[in-house]
């Protein structure tokens, strides 16, 4: 699965809300977080989180939702397909700190920048022993999902409220970027460069076979 | 006092006398021994140049009779490649009747078996790319000159093959030690780079499976061959408009052959390997079925399996490198199109991708990325995974202990390659490069 969520803390909803791009759909049922293409729920702490299955951009939507606060502002996004995931945390509008875990550099199963809340050194400890000697479960891939969870309260894995409100697109989006249409579409690019160096290859090689035959 | 002078002239006398009479008998001794050491000088120099020739005459027999035992005796022998007049049919000069071997002609034989040796190692080694390039380079320099290219280049590469004929004929002991030579290096070589040490040098050639991903039931391997043997018919179909003859069903049915273990060889992992066993079973099963395995069967097999290693391996290495280089997104669209693919092929039907949680014994929960039904019923929860170094959550093993049609399908970059990699070895026409044993369609080799 795909999911990104951004959770901010100290700043209303409609302002959130409005700079991203949502709002409510009206009449719809509140549910599971996961109900919809966008959905957001109040959490203790003045927290206000907005989840997202693949719309929500973390690069520009964090640091937009960021910038509607004075307090801290946390964003995640987390790939089980590929098991990456990463956090960033702002504080008045400023990045703070950059968590990421990508399977394939094995030199840094956990990347730091900045600044990094003290949980991160437990969270990471803990993440480091389970890991010792484990080849079938990636531990290490939660780790910024539960420095997010440590902020915010949300744990996407555990989440059992039913009270999280449907979102969807506004027509008018100040603060936020439209996305490319083509980014809800598979990029077959790649595959079509493989084909077609496929079929030279092969084609250069009839070439040559046919117009440089060996003498008879 | 006189007789005693008297006396002792006469013993003067007789002792000049005596001493006279022993250079003589010293003199003669002398002459008879000169003599006795020249005689011996000459039967010793006699017996030295019996026993050479002996040896040089032996050794040629040696050599006669293994030569015969690879080709037939030549007529005569022609060191320098017969220079034919047109280049596509090359002639032999009849060779004068031979001298006495001299040590100037034995250093010349020498010499020449040794490069004879050199010349079968270097077509073995490169498959016979080596003339190619040699003559491509010179019919570069030629063009320089203002000769036409494709001319230059078929004169040069005519002049090249006779030369090989030539010391078939020739040298053939020679030229079968380096081509072994060549083999065994190429053998050592092509198995470094396309082993172990190979995938080493590619990282992303690197990864292994996850333990809990499922393994291929009947209908995806019976598929799986299906696909290969369908990609080998394509290539012998492919191979025989450019040759413009039409292969016999035995080449077709060794095609097939060789195309369907090929792609189930790639299931292990390694594209390379996979691709020669492609072209090693289907160079077999094609003179199997054609008629039987004959001398340069081997040969033949070796050649095919060495030259679709490279070229399997090659695109196969680079689609890997590629598909290791996707976007996070191409990655997991990749993968779940992998996970569409295998449940069609197991004859299933792939649910709406909307996700719902699965809840798990012992609290938490996932979300299985895809669901495929059968006849309106959810079959298997689908994990799918991308990547060299992907792994399942915490919640994901749950899920795979706790759920009995819990599915985990995990593509590495390396499949990519070997879905690029092997139909290339098999459609790519690597037969031009082989010249030594050429594929019966082409025709024997002198």
């Amino acid at each position: 699965m795909r999911a990104a969520w951004i959770g901010v803390q100290g700043a209303s909803q409609e302002e959130v809300l409005g700079v991203l791009g949502l709002e409510p759909v009206p009449d719809a049922p509140a549910g599971d977080w996961f109900d919809g293409g966008f959905t957001c729920r109040t959490f203790p702490g003045g927290w206000f989180v907005v989840t997202s299955e693949r719309d929500l951009d973390l690069a520009d939507d964090l640091a937009t939702a960021a910038a509607t606060t004075d307090q801290m502002a946390v964003g995640c996004e987390m790939s089980t397909i590929v098991m990456y995931s990463e956090a960033h945390g702002y504080h008045g509008g400023e990045l703070q700190w950059s968590v990421t875990h990508d399977p394939d550099d094995e030199a840094r199963p956990l990347a730091v920048e900045g600044a990094p809340p003290a949980i991160l050194a437990d969270l990471k400890a803990k993440a480091l022993k389970a890991q010792a000697g484990e080849e079938d479960v990636d531990y290490v891939f939660e780790v910024p999902m539960q420095v997010v969870g440590h902020y915010t309260g949300f744990v996407y894995d555990e989440d059992d409220a039913t009270d999280w409100v449907l979102l969807r697109s506004a027509a008018v989006r100040p603060g936020r970027r439209e996305r490319p249409a083509d980014l809800e579409r598979p990029n077959y690019a790649l595959w079509r460069y493989l084909l077609l160096a496929l079929l030279g290859v092969t084609l250069l090689g009839w070439l040559l076979q046919t117009f440089f035959q060996r003498p008879a | 006092m006189r007789q005693f002078q008297d006396a002792l002239r006469r013993g003067v006398g007789d002792m000049k006398g005596w001493i006279a009479a022993r250079e003589v008998e010293l003199q003669r001794g002398l002459q008879r021994s000169e003599q006795a050491l020249d005689t011996y000088r000459r039967g010793v120099e006699r017996a030295a140049q019996s026993a050479q020739s002996a040896v040089v005459s032996k050794t040629e027999q040696l050599m006669e009779a293994g030569a015969s035992r690879v080709l037939p005796r030549p007529a005569a022998r022609s060191i320098a490649p017969p220079k034919p007049s047109n280049p596509s049919t090359p002639t032999r000069k009849p060779a004068p009747a031979q001298p006495a071997p001299t040590a100037q002609d034995w250093r010349q034989e020498a010499t020449a078996q040794f490069l004879a040796a050199a010349r079968g190692a270097q077509d073995a080694f490169t498959l016979g790319l080596g003339d190619q390039a040699y003559a491509g380079l010179g019919a570069v320099g030629d063009v320089v000159q203002g000769d036409d290219f494709g001319a230059s280049y078929q004169n040069r590469m005519a002049q090249e093959r006779a030369r090989d004929a030539a010391d078939a004929q020739n040298y053939a002991a020679a030229r079968t030690t380096g081509q072994v030579l060549g083999v065994g290096g190429q053998v050592l070589v092509t198995g470094a780079l396309l082993g172990p040490l190979g995938a080493a040098l590619v990282p992303a050639a690197r990864g292994v499976r996850i333990a809990q991903a499922a393994p291929l039931i009947f209908r995806e391997t019976a598929a799986l061959a299906g696909a290969g043997g369908g990609v080998g018919a394509i290539g012998q179909a492919a191979g025989d408009i450019s040759r413009r003859k039409i292969g016999t069903p035995g080449d077709y049915g060794g095609a097939v052959v060789g195309g369907a273990l090929g792609a189930l060889a790639a299931r292990r992992g390694n594209v390379a390997q996979a691709s020669a066993a492609a072209g090693l079973t289907e160079s077999v099963a094609q003179d199997t079925l054609d008629g039987g395995l004959d001398t340069q069967s081997a040969a033949r097999g070796r050649e095919s399996a060495a030259a679709a290693a490279i070229v399997g391996g090659l695109v196969g290495r680079s689609a890997t490198r590629h598909a290791d280089s996707m976007s996070r997104k191409d990655k997991e669209l990749t993968g779940e199109q992998a996970s569409r693919i295998r449940n069609f092929v197991r004859g299933d039907r792939t649910g709406p991708a909307a996700k719902t949680k699965e809840d798990l014994p012992g609290g938490g929960y996932t979300f299985p990325d895809l669901r495929s039904y059968r006849n309106g019923v959810v079959s298997e929860l689908i994990e799918s995974k991308f990547g060299r170094s992907a792994r399942l959550s915490k919640r994901q093993l749950q899920a795979v202990k706790a759920f009995k049609n819990y599915r985990v399908d995990h593509v590495l970059p390396r499949d990519i390659g070997a879905v690029f990699g092997l139909p290339a070895s098999i459609l790519y026409p690597w037969e031009q490069g082989l010249e030594q044993y050429p594929s019966r369609q082409e025709g024997r080799a002198p």
